[in-house]
């Protein structure tokens, strides 16, 4: 591991063990259900519309109000086409703060040419290069899932500081209909599923690695080619990563530690279970650190010192626990 | 065209002088016209050398070979040195005529003796290149287009020697060389094709020493030794010199257990050739062929003493080490026989496989050694290594023997590695597993798609095989030992082993049937080699409920004391085969009368033909008319009608399964109007008969759940999903959890082990299960390992915390 990764990393676990800290003021959604071509997809994706949408109100706790839904069947004003979604996007801007999130998912079906990816709309579609032109001036952290086949492209589009892109498939070759919609709806919608490390906040990183799996695990037990992998770019670099490979490729920090759902409360105002609350993070920062040096370490030592810390943790954990 | 060719250059040259070499006195005139020679002392002395009067050869082209060194005499006189082990006489002579000069002038005759010369010097290019160009200056010459095709038999490539035979043969349809060369490249392939071949052959020409050796061979494949041995006698008798005809003679005396025979015929072989391992490799070749692969090593070390470095016994003693699971020496054999020859693509596919298997996992467990892919290991060492000693204790126990060990399983992800673990080339489709009496290899859970197959009787019904070879051993016929394990593999568990049911009774139905005296040979035939399978194990049945296990034993025993065929029926169960048929015929009427009745099709179910509320109603008692009944009611929404036809057509042939099967659309219909209580009923019926589809137990687990059926219903479906796709982590995490709460602490243990190797979605989640199972169990040492697991996964989960408190006692 070189110098520069590692203290990448460290400063990714540390903020990713403070719940909070990097979560934004203000969540917004807009969900973009496109063309669906067919009744069968068209039905498919009013249950993921329908779906996302109430999960992001509840459990998710986003406010009725900054969740925008364009869709194909909906009325004029919100029918999924360029002219509204730039009119939307358009009209964020202005509201969006560095400190808040900006979710996107498209869902439907996508194309690349060769040259252009692009989302289909009702009417004419979006080049991946127009959903850039929209996004950009957004002051807001972005979270732009692209469902949908030929999706790959986007990321190398959209990707930038601030940015999480999240694409279905990682390749040309991947133009089939998606099911990481599915899964990644039902990562949020079902949090104690995706919440791989239990701290009881959904992670984008988790939303993504949950769904990833789910995706890989349902091509093997229907027998079939994989035909969609998903990708995740938050480093700007433009490449996107799978859930794997996402630890060597340095992807991963931002989708760490932003968060879908709504920030925990307040520390205690107990002096005893806030210090206590304290001591814990200091722990839990502990732990992550020593888990970012395990490879340079003898086994012995750091399951010895790995051991002494978790089972610190666990005693502070249960004190935190009945003292609440 | 030729021009694939595969490794180079295409050369063509060969082989008037080769079909000279393979035709007897009869067709000498023909030959003479076709490849234009004149010399009829040539002639004359290739008709010796088919005789085996070799002193009288060797005088009659001495002379002329002298005078024309590059000419038709020197040729035959090489190949005649050859043939008698005179090596170096024979390079010398080969060798001149491979130096000529070749120009525009150059005849079609002079490049085929080339080729002819440079196949046996090893030149394969050059022979190739030779070919060619002769062919392509006597396109329609047979003689040329059979040498090239006898050289591409040579280096092992089948496929382009068949379209060279077939170039002959389209020259001249008599054409007795390709005839039999086409034979040659049938023989492993297509038997009844090489069979067609041979007797064109011999109706041309009586006298074809090569046609009736390799008419024995398919003999021997068939098991009829008797015609064999009459095969190899009538060529023997006009070649009493011929080497290969008395190597087979010897093999077959091997295989009779008649060494002083065999001593006797390789003596006689290697007096006329001292070099000719064929005297010892031909025995290990049938012995193999017999399954009875350690004698067949004995055999081709044998053979080595006299060559040691013969690529044929080379190559095949590497495949038989591999059958006796030695695969160490195996692959310091198979690189020899590939340093030599590097045309032969098993040679190259097997030690490509045994590349791969040098990377595979290994679990040694008391007598079993079990080699599974790295991925596949973590999942798979949970399951294979138990079911394979319960089954062999099973067997122990029923069979009154412990096997020799240790005995190897091995359990391939791609299925063609298994294939050519198993045969040496890809393929072989149909097939799932394999025994070889020590060695078992078998498709992996992931070579085929979940539900097509299930891994857990075909391991079973290898293990069985492992019993029945070593009790009589290796010598069981092919009937008797796959009717034991398909019929052990039924007794396994209910619904194994019952695929083949329907197929067989309308097979039955039909009259398609085979009698015993034919069963043995239908294993052989691609046709009727599923029917075969099963019943051969009806019969196995037969005969434990008739005679007992005992006397099943003493069967398998006599075959491994010598006796065959119906004496050894005789000796092992006191009855000879006629009565034997006769109680197995009332036994198949009793069993599938009613049901062969239900299953003939009325005419007025071909389509366009009548209506199916008619047809059922005149064929009250046909399966057919009332699925196509069944069927139509359901599309005309009378979906209660529909249910009672279906019905009845399930009592009637209660094995039906697959998705048009009664039961099943009957499940699809419950299922739909949300009738789980009857979906329940129909899958669980249906499940008694399925055992590969995944589709159905998951259905019946997701109606289990709705309904909230008692935890024992719920535990059989995970059990079965488990079994069918033993990578549905979330299945082994339901599972494992259930078991802990019935307090199988060790079941739950292993199926959260599975769980966490097979990949989980809740990593933290998975471990902190497999925490609480080794509590459950005493285990506190890897229920800490596996808190802290967890907790590394997950530092804030409260659960994994509590549970490593708890371990630690505080």
């Amino acid at each position: 591991m070189t110098r520069v990764a590692r203290v990448c990393l460290l400063l990714t676990l540390t903020a990713a063990v403070v719940p909070g800290l990097a979560a934004a003021d203000e969540r917004y959604a807009l969900i973009v259900s496109g063309a669906s071509g067919s009744e069968k997809f068209a039905e498919s994706q009013k249950t993921w519309v329908s779906s996302l949408q109430s999960t992001l109100q509840k459990p998710l706790g986003f406010a009725a109000d900054h969740i925008i839904v364009l869709s194909e069947g909906a009325g004029e004003s919100d029918i999924a086409n360029r002219a509204n979604v730039t009119r939307t996007l358009t009209a964020l801007k202005p509201k969006l703060t560095a400190d808040d999130t900006l979710l996107v998912v498209l869902l439907g079906h996508g194309t690349y040419d060769g040259t252009a990816a692009k989302f289909n709309l009702v009417g004419p579609d979006m080049e991946s290069r127009e959903w850039k032109a929209s996004l950009d001036g957004i002051a807001a952290r972005l979270v732009f899932v692209n469902t949908t086949s030929s999706s790959f492209e986007f990321v190398q589009a959209l990707s930038g500081k601030n940015r999480i892109v999240i694409a279905a498939t990682d390749s040309s070759a991947q133009k089939y209909a998606t099911v990481f919609p599915q899964y990644f709806i039902e990562a949020l919608a079902d949090q104690a599923k995706a919440d791989n490390d239990k701290n009881g906040r959904l992670s984008v990183w988790e939303a993504f690695t949950y769904a990833s799996q789910a995706v890989k695990q349902s091509f093997e037990q229907k027998g079939t080619l994989v035909t969609e992998r998903s990708i995740i770019d938050d480093n700007g670099d433009g490449v996107g990563k799978e859930a794997t490979a996402t630890a060597a490729g340095g992807d991963g920090v931002l989708a760490r530690t932003t968060f879908l759902d709504a920030p925990p409360a307040a520390t205690s105002a107990n002096a005893a279970v806030a210090a206590l609350d304290k001591r814990r993070i200091a722990i839990e920062v502990e732990i992550e650190q020593l888990k970012a040096r395990k490879g340079e370490m003898p086994a012995g030592q750091y399951e010895e010192e790995f051991e002494r810390l978790a089972i610190e943790l666990a005693k502070i954990s249960a004190q935190i626990r009945s003292a609440k | 065209m030729k021009s694939g060719f595969w490794r180079g250059a295409l050369i063509r040259l060969v082989a008037v002088a080769l079909a000279i070499g393979t035709v007897s006195d009869g067709r000498t005139s023909r030959i003479a016209h076709a490849q234009g020679v004149s010399d009829p002392i040539v002639v004359k002395a290739r008709a010796a050398i088919n005789r085996g009067e070799y002193a009288e050869a060797e005088a009659l082209l001495k002379p002329l070979a002298a005078k024309a060194p590059e000419g038709e005499a020197a040729l035959e006189l090489g190949l005649f040195y050859e043939l008698l082990g005179r090596v170096d006489e024979s390079r010398s002579l080969l060798r001149r005529i491979t130096d000529i000069q070749v120009g525009p002038r150059t005849s079609p005759a002079e490049y085929a003796r080339l080729g002819r010369a440079a196949r046996s010097l090893g030149e394969f290019q050059l022979a190739n290149d030779a070919y060619r160009l002769a062919t392509e200056k006597a396109p329609t010459d047979p003689a040329l287009h059979t040498g090239w095709g006898e050289l591409f038999l040579h280096v092992h490539n089948n496929p382009e020697a068949a379209k060279s035979f077939q170039d002959a043969l389209a020259a001249d349809a008599k054409w007795i060389p390709a005839l039999v060369g086409m034979a040659r490249a049938l023989v492993d392939v297509n038997p009844p094709g090489a069979e067609k071949a041979i007797e064109q052959a011999l109706s041309l020409d009586p006298n074809a020493v090569e046609a009736y050796l390799l008419k024995a061979q398919l003999q021997l494949d068939k098991s009829d030794r008797e015609a064999a041995k009459a095969s190899i006698a009538k060529a023997k008798s006009i070649n009493p010199a011929s080497l290969e005809a008395l190597a087979w003679s010897g093999a077959v005396a091997y295989i009779e257990g008649r060494q002083a025979d065999l001593q006797q015929e390789a003596a006689a072989a290697l007096k006329i050739n001292p070099r000719f391992s064929g005297a010892y490799r031909v025995p290990a070749e049938l012995a193999a062929a017999n399954y009875r692969f350690e004698e067949a090593v004995v055999m081709s070390r044998k053979a080595l003493e006299i060559d040691p470095n013969d690529v044929r016994t080379l190559s095949a003693l590497g495949v038989q080490l591999l059958r006796t699971g030695d695969e160490a020496e195996a692959r310091q054999v198979l690189e020899k026989s590939f340093a030599i020859d590097k045309f032969d693509q098993t040679t190259f596919n097997l030690l490509t496989m045994l590349d791969s298997l040098e990377k595979f996992e290994v679990v040694t467990e008391g007598n079993l050694v079990f080699k599974s892919h790295a991925s596949e290991m973590p999942v798979m060492r949970e399951y294979v290594g138990p079911l394979a000693q319960q089954a062999l204790d099973i067997f122990a126990k029923k069979y009154d023997f412990v096997p020799k060990g240790p005995i190897l399983i091995e359990m391939f992800p791609k299925h063609d590695d298994f294939a050519v673990r198993t045969v040496g080339l890809p393929g072989m489709i149909g097939a799932l597993g394999a025994c070889f009496g020590r060695v078992v290899t078998l498709d992996s859970p992931k070579a085929r798609p979940p539900g097509d197959f299930n891994w857990a009787p075909t391991l079973w019904h290898e293990l069985a095989h492992v019993i029945t070879l070593q009790l009589s051993k290796q010598r069981v016929p092919r009937w008797l030992t796959e009717g034991i394990s398909t019929y052990e593999e039924k007794l396994g568990s209910p619904a194994w082993g019952r695929e083949g049911e329907l197929s067989f009774v309308a097979a039955y139905g039909q009259g398609e049937h085979m009698t015993l005296r034919e069963l043995n040979a239908a294993f052989q035939d691609p046709e009727k080699i599923s029917l075969a399978y099963y019943e051969a194990s009806i019969l196995t049945e037969h005969i434990v409920e008739k005679y007992g296990m005992g006397a099943l034993r003493k069967l398998l025993m006599s075959y491994g004391e010598g006796l065959e065929g119906e004496a050894a029926l005789k000796a092992g169960l006191g009855v000879d085969i006629d009565t034997l048929q006769a109680d197995f015929d009332t036994l198949l009427n009793a069993k599938y009368g009613t049901i062969v009745k239900a299953l003939r099709p009325p005419k007025e179910l071909e389509p366009g033909k009548g209506n199916p509320e008619s047809v059922a109603a005149a064929f009250p008692d046909s399966f057919q008319a009332q699925v196509a009944y069944g069927e139509f009611l359901r599309k005309a929404g009378r979906i209660d009608e529909a249910f009672k036809v279906l019905e009845r057509a399930a009592e009637m042939v209660p094995m039906a399964t697959g998705a048009r099967s009664p039961r099943s659309v009957m499940a699809q219909m419950a299922i739909e109007r949300k009738d789980s209580a009857r979906a329940i009923s129909e899958l669980e019926k249906l499940m008694q008969y399925e055992n590969t589809d995944l589709d159905a137990v998951r259905q019946l687990l997701k109606q289990y759940e709705i309904t909230k059926a008692p935890p024992a219903k719920l535990l059989a479906a995970y059990e079965r999903i488990a079994q069918l796709d033993p990578f549905d982590a979330a299945n082994h995490t339901a599972l494992g959890r259930m078991k802990l709460q019935a307090g199988d602490a060790r079941t739950a243990v292993r199926e959260f082990r599975a769980a966490i190797a097979a990949g989980t979605l809740d990593p933290a989640g998975a471990h902190s299960d497999l925490a609480e199972g080794y509590l459950a169990i005493g285990d506190k040492v890897l229920a800490r390992r596996a808190a802290l697991a967890a907790i590394e996964v997950a530092p804030g989960y409260p659960r994994a915390q509590d549970l490593l408190l708890k371990v630690v006692g505080q």
